[in-house]
């Protein structure tokens, strides 16, 4: 299409709109945005068509069919129909606050820490954690199961006694279980994400601060917290995608028995291949809701967390 | 109403609890409040569906909120109050010894009379306890009783100025906290200790814990020893109910204990200020480090561990699990190698290659006169995608899981970087609705990996030919096949659609707009034309309802005119002297479209038994061993925001100077971009490409959910490792498929780190 290019002078109207026309870029571009959003479209617009039409042809004959519904919609959310999914969005919910809130509280205090307080080894100690990065969640998740199922026992050397570090906390089932491996695996990203912006922060503050008579604990709480907002939001929405739409570590730690979260149920659902595929496609954009109402009212700040942080493991 | 009273509680309840997490951290101050409102906004919708539906629902809820609320309040609050227990030394040592004795003495004897848990070692998974049991606060006097002896025993240790009356004092502390728990020990318990190995014990362990602290060597030597004592008469002796060396093992390492507490003493302010900081230091580092201790420094050495033994993590069996995933025909499957060389990919890539070889060497022999290869953006270009399509037609053949990763990673890396760089340059130069594309491309990165697999399993799913197809890519690629087999022939039994002429007219219009617009150049007539094309075509499938056989005919016809508009731009542009590289390209594409127009082949279709040629679908999804690619898709379409949205920041970076230099020097577009723009940027596409690897190397819930399991030769590590591990109960063979993607991501991921770190600490 390099053929077309716009003619040189001119700026009536008609010449106007024709760069506007000729402009390759933006039809090629926009060409790649239809599609990369028809796939998504595609699902979104087949969400509101029924069980027979879904069945019977592609997402466009909805224009022919003049019967669009909710009710694929009312089936995953109302409590009592079979394929409910209320539950599993509280355990959805119950998974998520926690592992952002307490790794983003952890990981604040750690970086405060390899920032602004002098001890002996802190270089070290800090390329130790962010080294934890290289670790995939898979090497970690089949002790982990062990231990929330059945504590941490070691068997003392040179002696025929076992100790046991953690009893049996019986954790197989519980939203907990999920939580606290987020917490654990978010910790070396969150701690090298928020040390980044902390140590970042103007030394003279810490110092008027000292001077002043504030600790570390006050100096924290009413300079650090406050100024470091931005960082703080940018690991919170990306580490609250992270974990609202984490399939392995929920499908490990839970049982299907038990209440599941919502991507978990999807997935489940779709190995039901012919009762439920129509309910999918909501099902779907119920799982995205949060993510996407997140996502574009904070996109700023997810971008630059994405950024800082295109390590995470 | 009690419905309604319940919904206000929640609601009060939610934004109490939002307000206090909000408040606590800080965030109210800021522009966040539009974020949290937003988010509150679909959580209670969502809430008060479910409340509205169901009583049990809401119980669930505000118990979920419950148990979160408590969570989040003892993690943070345990931290708090260590800080505020070491903000008390500053009212004077005693004070602090004090208070940090109770807590420790609360937490031990709590432990020690609740659950204490040295087992025997054949009733692991069966707790004993040595004394009453009955949990952390079976017996609440008993933590109290603990505060008391240490916190009383250390605030006194450390207000006695005299060291002889301070150490009596430790020593009565240790002996009165022995003496008790030697008194409740159950009967059963009662051990005959072994002294030996107790000595030995308490030389080693206060030799370990002097080490530790070379400036002040006896309180650790002390605690070690008292250890280490515990360790070797416990560990050593046998737990009869018959011996009596009960008080002797209790209240020994008490003593030694009480020793260590008290032996410094009350500190100097200069002391006060390092005992600040050290104490700090623990306090904030605390919490991260026990969650990396014990969430990924233990258990991956567990891992490692649990690979070296059999299918129920009992016998020891070496590397044989490392020796049955790399020798498996699943792993590795070399038997179809030679189907590579009859593959079409193979030749393509072949006829590139030549084709770059042949252009180098012609070149650099009109160029300079003497044989030899010349590298330019054309070869090398030709030569990258030559290789790129070599390795996956050399991956369609090598079949087994490893090969199917290293497929994934070589297609999904290249393709999403590719992608991702054009569409942040084609934004860069584009003047309509920069940041709304870059949004629209983005978005997928929101989505988990289950819903995108769920939208793309509408995209490619395929049914019988005699039906409708209902999958968006099957619909197209049948629609396509049936037309390409039609009987060519004019339309007939037509039907009138308003809307079929309505968008007819659009099109039409746009089409003459173009023309008029244009100062009509020849080469400019190929835009045009395509509308029209389209506008034909629509018109005809919507307006008229004309059936495939005339569909085909119109745009064999629309081909043929297209191409020979390009044809004749080519050669007009070519007797002027300007290049028609791109002319010729387009004209060498549509041509082939109308051959397999013509041919009756494109699109879906299959040979039957009689040869004839036949629409057919295409089962994306289970056809070994593309289906791999079709998955790979998914995360392409997942990760190219990704790539974009990080290059087009660093594309945004590079210094105009910098390009407006090049242009001043009469560089092309092109030339800037691979001479000034790609090079600076390149450290970027390190980064993006080194984290996507890793990323890839990772990927299980697309094969999971889209992939069905790694059913259809589209098996990957991370797949086999969940299967292995928890489907077919073999962890020794998991843990070791665990332990080799941890290796493979490794040297990565400490490239990765290295770059992070080369401008830090």
């Amino acid at each position: 299409m390099a053929a077309i290019t716009a003619p040189q002078g001119g700026n009536g109207l008609g010449d106007r709109i024709y760069q506007r026309l000729a402009d390759i870029p933006t039809w090629v571009l926009w060409m790649l945005v239809v599609v990369w959003t028809i796939p998504s479209f595609s699902l979104f617009v087949n969400s509101f068509r029924n069980r027979d039409a879904q069945r019977n042809d592609a997402f466009w004959n909805i224009l022919n069919e003049r019967d669009a519904t909710v009710e694929n919609y009312s089936d995953v959310l109302s409590a009592g129909s079979t394929n409910d999914l209320t539950d599993s969005i509280i355990t959805s919910a119950a998974i998520s606050v926690p592992a952002t809130i307490i790794p983003i509280a952890f990981a604040a205090f750690a970086a405060y820490g390899f920032a602004w307080i002098d001890f002996k080894g802190r270089k070290w100690l800090f390329i130790a954690t962010v080294s934890l990065l290289a670790i995939p969640l898979q090497v970690a998740l089949i002790p982990l199961l062990r231990l929330y199922i059945g504590g941490a026992h070691l068997t003392l050397p040179f002696t025929d006694k076992t100790m046991t570090f953690l009893p049996d906390i019986d954790l197989a089932g519980d939203p907990a279980a999920v939580w606290l491996t987020h917490t654990g695996f978010a910790m070396p990203f969150a701690i090298f994400l928020l040390h980044n912006y902390i140590s970042q922060l103007p030394k003279e503050v810490f110092e008027s601060a000292r001077i002043d008579g504030a600790d570390h604990f006050t100096t924290f709480w009413r300079l650090v917290v406050p100024l470091s907002v931005p960082a703080l939001a940018s690991f919170a929405i990306f580490q609250f995608l992270w974990t609202w739409n984490d399939y392995l570590i929920a499908n490990t730690m839970l049982d299907a028995q038990s209440s599941v979260p919502t991507t978990v149920r999807i997935a489940n659902l779709a190995g039901d291949f012919d009762n439920t595929d129509h309910l999918l496609t909501a099902a779907a954009f119920v799982q995205a809701f949060v993510p996407l109402v997140v996502f574009f009212s904070m996109q700023r700040f997810f971008v630059r967390g994405l950024l800082a942080g295109s390590v995470k493991g | 109403m009690g419905v309604v009273l319940t919904v206000l509680g929640g609601l009060t309840a939610i934004g109490l609890g939002v307000s206090a997490v909000l408040g606590l951290i800080g965030l109210a101050r800021t522009n966040v409040p539009k974020f949290v409102g937003m988010l509150a906004v679909a959580i209670v919708v969502v809430w008060v569906a479910i409340a509205v539906g169901d009583r049990g629902k809401l119980e669930r809820l505000l118990d979920m909120l419950g148990t979160v609320f408590i969570s989040v309040v003892v993690c943070i609050g345990i931290w708090v109050i260590s800080n505020m227990v070491v903000s008390s030394a500053k009212r004077g040592w005693p004070m602090y010894a004090g208070i940090a004795g109770a807590l420790f003495g609360a937490l031990f004897f709590g432990i020690m009379r609740g659950t204490l848990s040295v087992l025997p070692i054949f009733a692991a998974q069966d707790p004993l306890y040595l004394f009453s049991g009955g949990g952390l606060l079976g017996h609440a006097e008993w933590p109290v009783i603990g505060a008391i002896v240490f916190g009383a025993g250390s605030y006194l240790t450390a207000s006695i100025p005299q060291r002889e009356v301070r150490l009596a004092a430790g020593v009565a502390m240790g002996a009165i906290a022995g003496a008790l728990l030697a008194w409740k020990l159950k009967v059963w318990y009662y051990p005959s200790l072994d002294y030996v190995a107790g000595l030995i014990g308490a030389v080693v362990g206060a030799g370990l814990g002097g080490v530790i602290r070379l400036r002040n060597p006896i309180p650790t030597a002390l605690i070690g020893a008292a250890i280490g004592f515990s360790y070797g008469a416990w560990g050593g002796g046998e737990w009869t109910g018959a011996g009596s060396g009960r008080w002797i093992g209790m209240i020994v390492p008490m003593v030694l204990l009480g020793l260590a507490i008290a032996w410094n003493g009350s500190r100097g302010p200069k002391a006060m200020a390092e005992f600040d900081n050290r104490a700090r230091a623990t306090v904030f580092l605390g919490p991260a480090l026990l969650f990396l201790f014990g969430s990924l420094i233990v258990p991956a050495i567990t891992t490692f561990l649990l690979s070296l033994r059999g299918r129920d993590s009992v016998d020891y069996v070496g590397f044989e699990n490392y020796n049955e995933l790399f020798t498996s025909d699943q792993s590795f499957d070399f038997s179809e190698w030679s189907a590579l060389f009859t593959s079409r990919l193979f030749w393509i890539a072949f006829v590139l290659a030549v084709a770059a070889i042949v252009i180098g060497l012609v070149t650099n022999i009109r160029r300079n006169g003497e044989p030899g290869f010349e590298r330019n953006p054309t070869t090398v270009g030709l030569l990258t995608v030559g290789a790129f399509i070599l390795s996956m037609g050399a991956l369609s053949v090598l079949r087994g899981t490893f090969f199917n990763n290293l497929w994934w990673v070589i297609t999904v890396v290249t393709v999403a970087t590719v992608a991702g760089l054009l569409i942040a340059v084609l934004a860069d130069r584009s003047s309509v609705g920069e940041n709304a594309a870059k949004t629209l491309i983005f978005m997928p990165m929101a989505i988990s990996f289950v819903g995108a697999s769920i939208v793309w399993r509408l995209q490619y799913q395929a049914r019988p030919i005699s039906k409708n197809q209902t999958g968006v890519l099957n619909a197209i690629w049948v629609g396509l096949g049936k037309m390409g087999t039609g009987e060519l022939g004019l339309p007939g039994g037509l039907t009138f659609r308003p809307i079929g002429f309505v968008i007819f007219g659009l099109f039409l219009a746009a089409a003459l707009f173009f023309v008029v617009t244009s100062k009509p150049r020849l080469d400019a007539l190929a835009g045009p034309l395509i509308l029209l094309f389209v506008a034909g075509f629509l018109f005809l499938k919507i307006g008229l309802g004309a059936e495939t056989g005339s569909l085909r005919l119109f745009v064999i016809v629309f081909l043929v005119a297209i191409a020979a508009a390009l044809a004749y731009t080519a050669v007009t542009r070519l007797q002027n002297g300007q290049a028609a590289t791109a002319q010729s390209l387009m004209f060498g594409v549509v041509v082939f479209l109308a051959y397999r127009f013509l041919a009756g082949a494109i699109g879906g279709y299959t040979t039957s038994a009689q040869g004839e040629i036949v629409p057919d679908t295409v089962l994306f999804l289970t056809n070994t061993p593309f289906n791999n690619i079709f998955l790979m898709i998914i995360l392409i379409w997942m990760q190219t925001g990704f790539a974009m949205v990080i290059l087009s920041a660093a594309i945004k970076a590079v210094p105009q100077e910098f390009i407006e230099a090049a242009r001043v020097d009469g560089a092309t577009e092109s030339q800037t971009f691979f001479n000034v723009t790609l090079p600076s940027i390149l450290p970027t596409v390190g980064v993006v490409v080194t984290t996507m690897i890793v990323q890839v190397t990772k990927v299980y819930d697309i094969v999971k959910v889209a992939g069905q399991g790694g059913k259809f030769g589209n098996n990957v590590l991370a797949n086999e490792m969940f299967e292995q591990s928890f489907s077919f109960g073999n962890r020794g063979l998991g843990s070791a498929v665990a332990v080799v993607m941890f290796l493979t991501v490794l040297p990565v991921m400490v490239y990765n780190i290295y770059n992070m770190q080369k401008g830090e600490v």
